[in-house]
């Protein structure tokens, strides 16, 4: 007789907590979290759950294309994104929008859970949540379209602690924040 | 985002979804009281 189970314990029952930084934009008058690199708006209360969306960011040639596969693929690079609060602040440091002039540049820590692929510095995953969300008091270039204030009051509707942290240069955010102790993993 | 070369691959079920709920809704505003 053969027992034929399709789930397997996971390895984890603990989300990954990691940094990352995010693009404040405007959606329907409320300030939200947008991606980077890609035009991906997190909603609040609503888990983030990764596609793969490299036939669309990379225009190759069909041949070229890897299979249709579930994110994060290990041979791929998608998935959503964490790392540690160092080459977070170096990224949120030169982040621009694209298509939308940001409200604001700020960071957090992420809940990253389900298929997880781990990597030198960081983590890919294929579902994730903000654990925390910091907003720098001081803009870290150019003047912000809004007030700070305004925008991490907005930001609260993401049901997670959202707190302005007096520091505006990369060097200042991390002092500020690289002593703290991380929160509880949710 | 560069994070480097793939380690190892592992899933994470977590015993509760670090999605918060909608919040409850907001009971109504009290009454006012009509002073005498």
């Amino acid at each position: 007789m053969s027992l034929a189970f399709e789930h397997t314990a996971p390895d984890f029952i603990e989300p990954v907590l990691g940094w990352r930084a995010w693009l404040v934009v405007e959606r329907n008058g409320a300030p939200r979290l947008r991606s980077l690199f890609v035009p991906t708006i997190w909603r609040p209360r609503a888990e983030l759950v990764a596609e793969c969306l490299c036939p669309r960011v990379l225009p190759l040639p069909r041949v070229l294309r890897r299979p249709r596969h579930d994110a994060p693929g290990r041979r791929c690079e998608c998935g959503v994104y964490a790392t540690d609060l160092k080459t977070t602040l170096r990224y949120l440091r030169n982040a621009r929008g694209l298509d939308d002039r940001p409200l604001a540049r700020v960071l957090g820590r992420v809940s990253l859970w389900g298929t997880v692929v781990e990597c030198d510095r960081g983590w890919r995953a294929s579902h994730a949540y903000p654990a925390e969300i910091v907003v720098p008091a001081r803009s870290l270039g150019g003047d912000p379209v809004v007030p700070l204030e305004e925008v991490a009051l907005g930001l609260s509707d993401y049901g997670v602690a959202v707190r302005l942290v007096e520091a505006g240069r990369p060097k200042e955010l991390l002092e500020a924040l690289a002593s703290e102790r991380a929160p509880e993993a949710a | 985002m560069k994070i480097g070369k793939p380690r190892r691959v592992y899933t994470v079920e977590p015993v509760r979804i670090p999605v918060p709920a909608e919040p409850d809704k907001a009971p109504p505003p009290a009454k006012p009281v009509p002073s005498k």
